[in-house]
This record gives structure tokens, sequence and C-alpha cells, in this order.
């Protein structure tokens, strides 16, 4: 059904949310994106985990928020005014996600990605990667948003 | 392009055909969930074209067909049917109906068949 | 997309299972209730079958044929318990492929066995109708006709009378200049019931200027669609119309996809004998009357059967009765329903907790600023009066966001008929549920809370508690055992008592056994009746002995304490031996205001529900001492409790660590009283309680002691703490 719907010209060309982390760019696909709210501290929860950065308040909302640099491997900094949270929709809850800097939004066709090379110099980064979009010679690698917020999802993303 | 109403009374039908239409040129003007409100937005309407579910409450697919072929003789009806439902097809096809479409039908079939009468 | 198929696949269930609950009363569906089942079906049907959900589609399409005999007046008689129990696992079928797709899973449950069950009922259903009426209307028309059909159309090609009748009684036959062309007509692949595609091209050219010869010549035979898919639909057309015209007319029908039009020699051997045979078709044509219309009702019955008896097609007269009178009473039935449907619109349930949760914080902002105002010594009457006027505003917005949640305990009740029913037929038992104050409402919230309990509490009434029939007969009880549902309001509780006119409970076996488990706590003389039999809901108290399909699960009734405790109730059992047992589950109305006190740990805030607090100490640092184990131990009036520090509990670093610098708080929970030790006191709040996300879980390693959240008025968060959740780990 859902697959019918989707079919038609153009439409194979996806649009991705280019964010970064310690200076390299990564991509999410912007269905998941609900909203991107100026960086703010979170408060904590008990035992917490260390990729964890606690929870904030959207509305009312209560939200979890990881710190992309933790998770991905990277050495975690106190963050500036060019910190965004990425607030995504996950199985119909909202989780955030600490990162850099937000760029723009690529449009990414098909033919412009490709699987991760197997291995990666920073190490860290290969499992929560699940592509490489080569923008013109511009690399950007797409997370799996399975891989980095240890869940399972219908489709691809 | 055509003026098409939608008449199921299954929401998840009607929203399924609509988004199939998204794809063609056509435009859907009316959606009715049963027969009575069909032949109420029929003389409102006026579409071009109609699907018309065959099992509905209230007024079901046939008599609201043979009401809208009263209003106007030479309106076109594409009748949406089920396997298991023939004898209610060959009464539509008698009352007037241009055709038929049987569930499951794909997005190629649906729009075949209303660019076929548009 | 699949929302929607989901959501309105889920209503209709739930309607189905309603029209069953009430026809099964009364061992049968009436005509109304077979309409509303047949309509159902054949929705779920079409739906499944464009999600291309198959095993869904098959199964609902085989029910679906069997309430199409019902409905055609088939009764099925002997075989109406046999078939209610086939709907209702056909329901559960459905409903546990529906939980699939809302979990994302793919609705992968084999439907086979149900199928094979609707199967066996058809054939039984088709069987006794024939055995006691009318053996000169055969049944399964189908079949019959076809096999009279075989041998009537032996001769294959064949202009049949009726065809050439309604050929012939268009005024102007064709002239004498007219041709003869072969067409073939071949259709989409897949677009079914090419046979009446075909139909449906005779009917159009019949309305022109033509006689008309056709291949298969029986549209009607079950083989017909296959033919035209092997062979293509293959027609004769005699007529002085343009080639051109009917060449547009079959290229127009919906669903074609070739077409080839050709004349024929008039002594061609390909042509049919009728048409050669011009004089004498026309003869015969001449007799009828213009009066197509009555003939063109049901063509393929004459057509197919001249010397067939009457039989088929009366069958087929009251086939479309029963279809008709079938509408006619949905039709009396739907519109009821829509008028009271009309005022009543549905809301996600999420945008009711927003709005909860903005009254919520509309409450504590306006004691914020009510508290706030400052106003040295002047009066500030005006500014009083507008608060007052605010306060009770917002307290009348409070009560009807409220109300909008307020949902009757109806379905939740449904859903226990729905298991005694079950339990009792796989049990052996007789027991009759008697329902009273469904209507009661309460917060969505605490449905969903008291939804498991209630369930075990019913379960564990229908296994243990109701005896069997033979039993019962033994005690000189009726044989009908008896399960009472009950809610109804106090105040500002609301009260689910479930009582059964069984066994009891046994005194002596649940003494023993929680001697067994140590689970006793004073000597078992000063224990009352009452005592023992809650003891049953202490943890650990269940053992896995019980386990069956339905009480089982490892879950004792310590699991029903704890859901209830956690929406702030609380649930107690009393039993008469012999005479049966009555289980109270008493729960707050609305669960999700709470009073709370506020602390806080190094950087993190909690709120602990006031029911819980004994008394808040500032402590010296000799009442706090180690036992030989060296856990810590308060002493508050002489009496000693475990001393919990969250800090430490919690993993929160940069806290006060010194005894004398922080503050410790005596809480008593179901099992225990205890003291925590914390940072800071911040007074006292009125909160909206939150579920926490459920990702949370895979941020923290240990979430034990937290119950939910509160967002206070200045966007802060707050954790709540679970105090029985703490008592068990100290």
């Amino acid at each position: 059904m859902d697959e019918i719907l989707e079919k038609g010209p153009g439409d194979d060309i996806r649009e991705y949310l280019i964010f970064t982390v310690d200076k390299i760019e990564f991509g999410i696909d912007i269905g998941l994106v609900q909203e991107i709210i100026e960086y703010q501290e979170a408060s904590p929860i008990p035992n917490m985990l260390d990729f964890c950065s606690g929870i904030i308040n959207i509305r009312g909302t209560i939200v979890p928020v990881i710190d992309m640099r933790r998770k991905l491997g990277f050495e975690s900094r106190v963050y500036d005014d060019r910190a965004c949270i990425i607030v995504i929709t996950l199985r119909s809850e909202l989780v955030g996600m600490i990162v850099d800097g937000v760029q723009d939004v690529a449009r990414i066709a098909p033919e412009q990605l490709s699987d991760s090379p197997a291995v990666r110099s920073q190490g860290e980064i290969k499992p929560f990667t699940s592509k490489i979009a080569n923008i013109n010679g511009n690399i950007k690698q797409i997370i799996s948003i399975e891989a980095v917020f240890d869940v399972e999802l219908d489709g691809e993303f | 392009m055509a003026k098409i109403m939608i008449v199921d009374d299954a929401a998840f039908m009607r929203i399924t055909i609509k988004n199939m239409l998204k794809k063609c040129a056509h435009e859907v003007v009316a959606e009715a969930e049963n027969g009575k409100i069909a032949v109420e937005r029929y003389k409102q309407f006026m579409p071009d074209i109609v699907t018309m579910d065959i099992t509905m409450p209230e007024m079901d697919g046939l008599k609201a067909l043979k009401e809208i072929i009263a209003i106007n003789p030479k309106a076109k009806v594409i009748m949406v049917s089920a396997m298991g439902q023939e004898a209610m097809v060959r009464e539509a096809i008698l009352s007037g109906a241009k055709g038929f479409i049987v569930k499951p039908f794909k997005e190629e079939g649906i729009i075949a068949a209303i660019d076929k009468l548009a | 997309m699949l929302d929607a198929y989901i959501y309105e696949t889920q209503q209709l269930l739930e309607a189905l299972e309603n029209t069953l609950l009430a026809g099964e009363n009364g061992q049968k569906l009436d005509a109304d209730q077979i309409g509303e089942v047949f309509r159902i079906m054949h929705t779920i049907k079409g739906a499944s079958a464009m999600m291309e959900f198959e095993e869904l589609s098959i199964l609902s399409h085989k029910l679906e044929d069997m309430f199409t005999l019902i409905r055609e007046g088939k009764d099925p008689g002997a075989a109406w318990p046999a078939l209610f129990d086939v709907m209702f696992s056909s329901v559960s079928f459905f409903n546990a492929e529906m939980a699939k797709l809302l979990d994302k899973q793919t609705p992968n449950g084999d439907s086979l066995p149900l199928r094979e069950r609707v199967e066996v009922l058809i054939r039984q259903i088709e069987g006794e109708e024939t055995t006691p009426e009318a053996p000169e209307a055969p049944e399964g028309a189908g079949a019959e006709e076809e096999a009279v059909d075989a041998a009537a159309e032996e001769a294959e090609m064949n202009t049949t009378e009726a065809e050439a009748e309604d050929a012939q009684a268009e005024p102007a036959a064709p002239a004498a200049d007219s041709a003869i062309y072969k067409a073939t007509v071949h259709f989409e692949k897949d677009c079914q019931m090419e046979n009446l595609r075909a139909f449906g091209i005779v009917q159009v050219l019949q309305k022109m200027n033509v006689r008309l010869s056709y291949l298969p010549a029986d549209l009607s035979a079950s083989s017909a669609a296959e033919d035209i898919v092997n062979n293509g639909f293959i027609l004769y057309i005699q007529t002085s119309e343009s080639p051109a015209e009917i060449k547009a007319v079959l290229d127009e029908t919906l669903f074609v996809k070739a077409v080839t039009l050709s004349p024929v020699g008039e002594d061609s051997e390909d042509i049919p004998i009728e048409m050669r045979t011009q004089p004498e078709a026309k003869g015969q044509g001449a007799d009828v009357k213009p009066a197509a219309a009555p003939a063109v009702e049901t063509p393929e019955v004459k057509a197919s059967a001249p010397e067939t008896p009457p039989a088929p097609e009366a069958e087929a007269a009251s086939n479309g009765n029963g279809d008709a009178a079938a509408a006619q009473v949905n039709n009396g039935m739907t519109s009821f329903e829509t008028v009271a449907k009309q005022n009543f619109i549905s809301v996600n349930v999420n945008k009711l907790d927003s709005l909860l949760n903005i009254v919520g914080e509309i409450v504590t902002a306006q004691s914020m600023v009510v508290n706030n105002a400052d106003f040295g010594d002047r009066p500030h009457e005006s500014f009083d009066m507008a608060a007052q006027q605010l306060h009770s505003l917002i307290n009348e917005l409070q009560d009807i966001v409220m109300s909008i949640r307020m949902i009757p305990m109806s379905t939740l009740f449904q859903k226990m008929r729905r298991l005694v029913r079950d339990m009792s037929r796989r049990f052996g038992k007789q027991i009759q549920l008697e329902v009273i104050g469904e209507d009661t409402e309460v917060d969505k919230n605490v449905i969903d809370y008291l939804s498991d309990p209630l369930l075990h509490i019913i379960r564990n009434s229908v296994d243990h508690g109701v005896e069997s029939p033979e039993r019962r007969r033994e005690l000189g009880k009726p044989e009908n055992g008896r399960i009472i549902l009950e809610a109804k309001m106090t105040g500002s509780d609301v009260v689910v008592t479930v009582t059964d006119d069984g066994a009891g409970l046994n005194k002596d076996k649940i003494l023993q056994k929680a001697r067994e488990k140590g689970l006793l706590t004073k000597p078992e003389s000063e224990l009352t009746d009452r005592e023992i039999y809650n003891l049953i809901f202490l943890p650990g108290f269940s053992t896995k002995e019980q386990v069956t399909e339905y009480s089982g699960r490892g879950v004792g009734m310590d699991v029903v304490r704890k859901n209830i405790a956690y929406i702030g109730g609380a649930v107690s059992v009393d039993s008469t031996p012999g005479q049966g047992t009555v289980h109270t589950i008493r729960i707050p109305l609305t669960l999700t205001i709470v009073d709370g006190m506020k602390f806080s740990v190094g950087k993190m805030n909690f709120i602990v529900p006031t029911v819980n607090v004994l008394s808040a100490i500032k402590p010296s640092p000799e009442d706090v001492f180690k036992d030989p184990e060296g856990n810590e131990m308060m002493m508050i009036l002489g009496k000693v409790y475990p001393l919990m520090r969250l800090s430490r509990f919690f993993n929160i670093h940069d806290t006060v660590t010194e005894i004398a610098d922080g503050m410790i708080m005596h809480l008593s929970s179901d099992e225990r009283d205890f003291c925590i030790f914390f940072d800071h006191l911040d007074g006292e709040y009125q909160v909206v309680v939150k579920k926490l996300p459920s990702y949370l879980e895979k941020c923290s390693s240990n979430l034990q002691g937290i119950g939910g959240c509160a967002i206070l008025g200045d966007g802060s968060i707050n954790l709540i703490v679970d105090v029985n959740g703490l008592a068990a780990e100290c």
C-alpha cells in the first residue's frame, strides 16, 4: 500500500537534515525530525548512562536527551550557543539529540548514497552510520537511528 | 480533469482511494459514507465520476446508483466491489453502472478506469 | 493510512463483539444482528485486502460467506453455539493481529485453523437447511445450476433464447444490409470477474442495433471468467452500425486491454448457426414484446436453463428479497446510531493529556502569581477580587478538563464479560456474570491501569472460586455460578467489587503458605480472618502451582495490589467459606493530580506524595547509627528505621554528605516505614503526574523508585518518588 503511494517520479529523493558533531557532517532523515530547539541544560535522571544528558521539558512533554558527542564516541565539551537539540519522533515519543550545530537540509538521491565502508578512522562512528552520501565530493554520514537510539523501527531511515 | 466523488462507508477506503487519485489530474470534490449522503452530494456537486462501494449502511451502493442514474441517466458510476458480490455487480451493470473495480485493487487500476471514463 | 486501517478495524471489532455478546444470550442472532455482522466482516475483508494482509482478508471473507448464507435465510440451528465460538475466536484473532500492527510488527498469525472451523460450519449450515425443508428447491443453487447448465450448454456455442429475445426486442432489428463482425476482447490482467465485465459489454451492445452471439455462451458459469482470461471474450455481432462505433463501445469499457474487430463472411464456418438462420430468429423475436426489462432482470438464469425446473429462479428471487430485507434492517439500525453519534467527536488522548498538563500548569502558575504579588502596605482589594475570580475560573476549567477525560467503565466490563464467557467454557463451568454500574465514569488513565488487575481477579474467581456444576450440585448450590461485577462512586473514590458465590478462600492453606514463605509479621493467633485473607496480596505469596492459561503466567495477586497502588488505590479481599469471595478495589476518581513535598538531591528535584510522608526531620548526627552489617539506621522517638541515602541509591554526585547538613524524611510504604536522606526540602506542591517516557529506560541503568514526573510552574522537571518501590530496595 504505502509502497504504491510512495512511488512516482522524484519521490526517491529523500531530504536529510545535516548537522555537525566534532566538525564531521552527519545526516538524518528529515521525516523523523520534529523540531530543532536551542541547546538547554537537561535535568539529570537517576542512574543515568554516560551518553544521556537527562530530560528536558518541551511545552509540557518530558523529552529524554542524548549527547551525540558522547554517543558517537567524541570528546565531550561544553556546548556553546551554536549547539542545538534536534527533536525527533521515535516510536511516537519525542527524543532529543544534542549536536554541535545544524547546517541545512540536503536533498539526496539514492544514487548519491553508498554503504558505509567497513573501516572508518574514527572507529566508533561506523556502527552508528548506515550510509555515506557523496554530494559533489562533499561527504555526509547518514546516521542509523536504530543503532544510535538502540531501537527497532519499521522502514528504512 | 474530472470531478470525482468517493462513496464508501469505510473511512480507510476513502482515504486510500483519495491518496491513489492524488497522482492523477482529477480532483476529488466530494466524499460520502453512505448511499443516502452520496445521492445528496451528487445533486450538490454533480461530479463527473463516482466511485461507489456496494455494501454500506443507511442506503447501499445499488440503491444509490439507481437514484443517481435517475437524477442523471448519463452519470458515470464505477462500482467498488469485492469478490463474492457477483450478483450485486450484475444488478449494478443492469442499473447503469459504467463498470466496476474489484477490491483489493491497485492504484494503476483505478486511475486507468477513471481516465477511461473522464 | 495504516493507523486509519487499525483504528477502523478495531472499532468494527468492538461493535462486532458487542453484537455477538448481545446475541449470545438469546443463543442466536436476529436479522438485524446478522446484517450487522455481515457488513462488518465485509468491510474488514475489503480493507484488509487493500492493505494486503492476506490472512486477515481471507478469514473475513470466509466469515462473510458464512453470514451470506445465514442472511439468505439459512438457520444455523444447532450450529449456533459453535458459530458463536468461531466468531469470538475470530474476533480475538483479529484483535491480536491489530495489536501486532500497532506494535509495528507483521500480522503473521495463521488463520487456517479458524477457516477450517468456518468451513465445517458452512457445510453444517448448508446441510441443515436441505434436510428439514424444501427438497424441491435444492440449496447450494450455484452448484446445482452449474450442473444443469453444463448439460444444457453441451452445444457450447449458442445464441441463447433470452439473448436473442433481447436483441430482437429492440425496436429496429438489424437491417438486411447488416454485416457480421467477430470481436475478441481481452481484459486487463487480474481485473477479476471477467465474466461480469463481458456481461456489461453485452448489456451495452444490446442497447444498440445489433444481434449478438458470444463465447463463452454462459457468462454465469463458474468457468466463464477463466475462459475469458485464457481465450478472450469472443463476440459475433450482426449489425448495420459502423464497425468503428462497435469498436469504440468495446474500447471504452473499463479494464478492456485489447480489442480486435473484423468482419466475417456471411457463410463463414465460424458464424454461429443462429445467425445464419436469420428468418427463424426473427420470427422468434417478433413474438416478444419490447418489454425487455423484466426479461433482462435475470437473463443468465433463463438463458442457461430452458429445461430446468423453475426452482433456481425462485431461489434467485428469494435471495434478492433476502438481501433487500437485510439492507432495510440495516438502515433502521444504523440511522439511529448515526443520530446518536453526531453529538460526539473523538479526540486523540494525547491532546487531552496536553490540555490537562496545561491546566495543571495554570493552577501552579496562578498560585505563584497570587503569592508573589508584593503590595507592601497598600490595600489591594481589586487584585484580591481578580485573583479570586481567576481562581474559581481555573477551578471550573480544571473540572471540565477532568470530566472530558472521564469515560464509562462499560468497555472494560465488556472485556470481562468476554473473559468469563471464554473461561467458563474452557473450564466446563456455568457462570453468569452480572454487571452493575457499568456507566460509572472514571478517568481514562484509571481504566488503563484497572484493566489488568480486574482481569486477574476475575480469572481467579472463575478458575479457583466458582466450583464445577457437579460439585455445586453436591453442595446443594444452584448449578449456575454467579460473579457480580459492580462499580459505584463514593465521594472522590470509585469502588469496584468482584463478588463470586464460589467456594471462598481457604484460610488454612493461606496461613500455611504464608508461614512457609516467612510472610507472617505477627503471631498467627493475633490475625483476624480478614488479615489472613489479605495475605494473598503480599509479594511472593503466589506460587506457580496454579498456572493455567488464564490464571497463571507466574504473576499473582501481589501484582494486582502493586498496579492498583500505583494509581493510588487499594485492594482488599474478604471471604466466607463455602459461600464466596468479595474483592474490593478502591481507586481515586482521577489519578493525575497529587499533593507532594518537593526536595532536592544534588541537581535532581524530587516530589514525594504527601500521603506517604510521616514527618520531615532536621537530623542531628547522633540519631543516625550503623547496624552490625554496616547499614545506616535512624532513631525516631525511640524506634529504629532503616535509612536510605538517595544520593547513593540514585547515583547522584555533588550532594550533601554530612548528616547534619541535610534533611531526613520519615516515609510510610505499604510494607514498612523507613527514612530517606536528602539535601534540601523545598515545600509543598500540587502537581500533575506524568508518565515517564518509555525511552528513558534506555538512558538509565535503574529507574526503580521513580514513579513518574511532574513539571512545575517554573518549567522545572521533578521526579515523583515511588515510595513502595524505594521501600523494596532498602
